[in-house]
């Protein structure tokens, strides 16, 4: 039944396309374009670093984009295939089907979308509709999509539709409606000055039906509210190198699963300051999350289905062992601060030397609410005190010095501090203190050979197999990632289009595994394909602050993306 | 049945499109001053422009847009070319876009896609992932990926274009 | 003109979104989902307050009950909330409407209760305070003599079992629902019985020699929700064990609901003696 809705949907939504086309009499015209990715798996048992054998031998991703415009319309799909899902993606992909189609009509002044879109509130932080497919990760929402721009500066959004979940979409009707104004455009006079503004509100509804949920207390239900709503305001202020971001989020009650069915109403602020010239910027940032967790269906626990999205305010880190324990947002709240400088030696000067050298320092602290407990499901909840911080779930300072050495060398070095709380993502354990240093050496041989050296190093006072007493029980640590780490990485980029890699990750103290890799890559246009062999490790894979585990593998992996 | 429709879909969107891949006119992005923008822009006076998409935890990234930083100069001076940064950062670091820019010297035209809808309408995977457009609009050439030196092989391309002679390298 | 029209439609849109928000009051975060009758656990706060029990025999027929209705009175007045009371109407010529147009106030298991308390032979008004015994046989009283010190006798204890009750509504029709808390251990069978009192009621009634014809009847019987013995209390009788059920109340229709209360009393099985009870007002 579902099967045939969809297929209606299209031929109306290609009938659409197509009558657009004919009418504006271009049936020559307009012009298609796409992306192709196909990622292929194969992983054997390994004991030692938790991988186990692939009973389809083989495993793999894929998916094509297909996007037709002309002039203001546009329609696209895209196939989606997981024959079967690659490790670390829900089985629930299993399967080959269209998951994605619209049809939209872009002007100056009106956009209308029909079919799956993509959209975003403010930061996100009632409403984002978006798709990673690193993180297998898309909460598109299927429905209309409208944005009138009525007058220069004046921006007006209202969305209805219903969220992707795997192969199928999620019960909750979610509703969304955002205006904002920005004054630069709206008054003339203002037009190119130092000063800049900003202002934005929205509000979303997302409705579902009623279901029995169990109270805590036998024979009672809950009674829940089938429609939960949530606003924000948000502003933006500029003055020459300063700028001001604040946003502030409420949402009413909403027992979820995430929130333990809890009728408290969540709330979060994030506030940003930046002052920025050139060759200097720094950066603070604040936020707090309280019970923000919103998502189209209650009972939902997993990645999907995810209305909101709430930022992490720490630092993406690229380098291996700086991000092998990263931090994922605790929607259901936190508390967090970072700082960002970046500063930049003149070339000639004692620490520019030649070249001129780059300084980046960060640091972050999240830290939990605090929080006094009312009661569990069917009751408010809890009650937190505004500027009260919990426990700690992260810090980190990561100073990072990039210089020039001599017209072919560049030296980045990277000395990382960081606290991480294992109980944040579901280990067991005392705080985990690591440092780490990353040097990373690029040597350009000459105009296409490139030589890339890495080495790192990661010390912890975490250990592998450590025991602790967990509510009396004795419980062993099996996160693989505890114990002292070193790295070696060696690139070479040659003839500029292709790569070949060789890296090994030892835990040479506390620790277990060898995770030996090699890669080989080629690059040609928009076409990118990556064969590699080796061992990777479990952990988390972060982007954004949004996360996916991923179960260790070992074996060969190979990519191929390309666009046309 | 749905499989034959989708080929038979394929093929006629296919059939219909014969004109050079543009850059999409309508599709909105944040300038730095917080404005939401079309992507019409992006403008370069019939000369060449460079979109480049990029992202502030992106390594390669920030070494190409660093290292196109160092030339950038003379190859405006050469060609009148502009180089656009459509940064794809989200709500987590899109506050860090300026500080970033500002703190590496980069002196381009940096626009804010949060809502990817940029990136997705120029089919962007990964990135980085760079286009050169010719003074029409249409896109000549493009590459994912960066590797030190590799600016070079680019401005190549944007040279091409600004004289007007066709590239070999097409866009597929 | 588009712009307008384009202006206008998201107004509408945001009007009818923005009211999409729905609010459960606090203490409403739960609902009963169970079975009627089935006993569950209960998390309310329930007083340990004792109060007292008094089942008024009476009759319109019966010249000296309305006597015995003024000290009644008297002391629910004193004593509030702790005395609860219903007004039995007897079985037998007594209770016999003394016009065709009167409503006849006796019920078939009010009936009951007069034969195993009364007997045929009972003298009105008699009274019965938690249905106590003393030396071996029932100790019915003349309400109509002043027994505040009987009933302070009675409250003046802490309650071995406390008792809360709710009346609510599920789609129309009320129910009650009870809450036992037991504040010590009690190994004996426990029944729960729920009744409907009405006030309020105008009959013709004797009084002394004359024969009122608008005589206002307060917290009548009406109805007893649970078998007239009551239903088993389901709980282990440990000291602390707080245990809750839902009854539903189908009201007779000829009762004025906003008139009407529920009272409920947990007795021993075995010797009927009433250990609590808890009244309110049917909403």
């Amino acid at each position: 039944m579902k099967k045939r809705n969809n297929r209606i949907v299209l031929l109306t939504a290609l009938c659409v396309a197509a009558g657009a086309v004919s009418q504006a009499q271009v049936l020559g015209g307009g012009h298609v374009s796409g992306n192709v990715q196909l990622d292929g798996q194969i992983s054997k048992a390994d004991s030692v670093i938790g991988s186990t054998n692939v009973a389809e031998k083989l495993l793999s991703n894929m998916r094509a984009d297909v996007l037709y415009t002309n002039g203001a319309i546009s329609a696209g799909l895209r196939i989606e295939g997981y024959l079967n899902p690659m490790l670390g993606f829900d089985a629930k992909y299993k399967g080959v089907g269209v998951a994605n189609y619209f049809v939209s009509y872009q002007r100056e002044r009106l956009s209308i979308t029909a079919g799956n879109f993509y959209e975003q509130f403010g930061n996100g932080m009632i409403l984002r509709a978006y798709e990673d497919r690193y993180l297998g990760m898309d909460n598109a929402l299927r429905g209309l999509s409208v944005t009138g721009r009525p007058v220069n500066g004046v921006t007006l959004k209202g969305v209805i539709g219903k969220q992707r979940c795997y192969w199928d979409y999620g019960r909750g009707l979610v509703r969304g409606l955002d205006g904002e104004v920005s004054f630069n455009s709206l008054i003339k006079s203002l037009e190119g000055s130092k000063f800049h503004a900003t202002v934005g509100a929205g509000f979303v509804s997302k409705y579902e039906e009623d279901e029995t949920v169990n109270a805590e207390q036998p024979g009672y239900k809950l009674n829940l509210p089938l429609n939960v709503g949530a606003g924000s305001v948000r502003m933006d202020l500029g003055y020459g190198g300063f700028s001001l971001q604040a946003e502030y989020a409420r949402k009413g009650q909403d027992p979820s699963i995430m929130n333990s069915y809890i009728y408290r109403p969540g709330e979060a602020l994030m506030v940003n300051a930046t002052y920025s010239q050139r060759g200097f910027s720094a950066n603070v940032q604040a936020k707090r999350v309280d019970n923000m967790s919103f998502k189209s269906v209650r009972s939902e626990s997993g990645q999907m289905l995810y209305i909101n999205y709430i930022p992490a305010i720490t630092k993406q880190h690229t380098y291996a062992f700086l991000s092998m324990f990263p931090y994922a947002t605790q929607a259901t709240g936190e508390m967090g601060l970072q700082g960002d400088v970046m500063y930049k030696f003149k070339k000639g000067t004692a620490l520019g030397g030649k070249y001129g050298t780059d300084l980046h320092i960060n640091s972050a602290i999240i830290t939990g609410l605090d929080t006094t407990r009312v009661g569990g499901a069917g009751t408010y909840g809890y009650n937190s005190k505004w500027l009260k911080c919990g426990d700690l779930y992260y810090g980190d300072v990561t100073v990072e010095v990039a210089k020039k050495l001599s017209s072919a060398v560049k030296l980045t070095a990277t000395y990382g501090y960081q606290v991480f709380n294992p109980e944040v993502d579901g280990h067991i354990g005392n705080l985990h203190h690591n440092n780490v240093v990353v040097c990373d050496l690029t040597w350009k041989v000459n105009k296409k050979n490139v030589l890339r050296f890495e080495g790192e190093w990661l010390g912890s006072d975490s250990k592998y197999g450590e025991k602790f007493m967990v509510g009396g029980v004795e419980t062993e640590n099996h996160d693989r990632r505890c114990g002292d780490w070193l790295m070696g990485l060696v690139e070479y980029n040659f003839l500029s289009k292709w790569f070949v890699s060789v890296s090994d990750q030892y835990a040479y103290r506390d620790g277990i595994g060898n995770y030996y890799n090699v890669s080989l890559g080629y690059n040609y246009g928009a076409t990118r394909l990556q064969i590699g062999y080796g061992k990777q490790r479990e952990g988390l894979l972060c982007i954004g602050g949004v996360c996916r585990q991923v179960p260790a593998s070992n074996g060969l992996t190979f990519s191929l993306t390309t666009s046309f | 049945m749905k499989r034959i429709l989708l080929t038979l879909v394929c093929l006629a969107l296919a059939g219909i499109a014969t004109a050079q891949n543009t850059v999409p006119q309508n599709v909105t992005i944040k300038a730095m001053d917080g404005t939401s923008v079309q992507t019409s822009v992006i403008q370069n006076d019939g000369k060449p422009i460079i979109i480049s998409f990029w992202a502030t935890w992106c390594k390669p990234c920030n070494r190409e847009l660093n290292a196109i930083k160092e030339v950038y100069e003379n190859w405006q001076k050469e060609t009148g070319v502009k180089l656009v940064a459509v940064s794809i950062d989200d709500a987590r670091s899109a506050t860090r876009v300026k500080p970033h820019a500002d703190g590496n010297e980069w002196d381009y035209e940096i626009y804010l896609d949060q809502n990817q809808d940029f990136k997705r309408a120029m089919n962007v995977v990964n990135v980085p992932h760079t286009f050169v457009v010719n003074g029409k609009g249409e896109i000549v050439w493009q590459h994912t990926s960066y590797v030190d030196g590799q600016e070079e092989e680019l401005y190549e391309v944007v040279k091409k274009v600004a004289a007007g002679e066709p590239i070999e390298e097409a866009a597929e | 003109m588009k712009r307008h029209i384009i202006f206008a439609a998201i107004v509408c849109a945001a009007l009818m979104t923005l009211t999409s928000c729905d609010k459960v009051e606090e203490g409403k975060y739960t609902i009963f989902s169970g079975a009627a009758g089935t006993w569950f656990n209960s998390n309310e706060n329930i007083p340990d307050t004792q109060r007292a029990f008094l089942e008024k025999y009476t009759g319109v027929r019966c010249k000296n009950c309305p006597e015995a209705d003024e000290v009644i009175h008297a002391a629910m007045e004193k004593y509030g909330d702790r005395l609860n009371v219903a007004s039995i109407h007897f079985n037998n010529s007594f209770g016999e409407p003394i016009k065709p147009t009167d409503p006849d106030l006796r019920t078939e298991k009010g009936n009951s209760w007069c034969d195993y308390f009364m007997g045929s032979s009972a003298a009105l008004p008699s009274a019965l305070l938690n249905r106590g015994r003393s030396g071996g046989s029932w100790d019915s009283f003349d309400p109509a003599a002043g027994f505040d010190d009987r009933v302070d006798a009675v409250i003046g204890n802490q309650a071995s079992i406390g008792l809360l009750m709710n009346a609510g509504e599920e789609e129309g029709k009320p129910y009650a629902e009870v809450h036992i808390g037991f504040n010590r251990d009690i190994t004996e069978a426990l029944t729960l019985t729920i009744l409907v009192i009405e006030d309020d009621i105008h009959t013709s009634q004797l009084r002394g020699r004359e024969q009122l014809d608008d005589y206002q009847q307060n917290h009548v019987l009406r109805q007893i929700v649970t078998d007239e013995w009551g239903m088993d209390v389901v709980a282990d009788g440990k000291t602390g064990t707080k245990r809750m059920v839902r009854v539903p109340v189908d009201l007779r229709s000829d009762c004025a609901r906003g008139n009407c209360s529920l009272i409920a009393f947990v007795s021993y099985k075995e010797s009927r003696e009433i250990v609590n009870s808890v009244s309110c007002r049917l909403k």
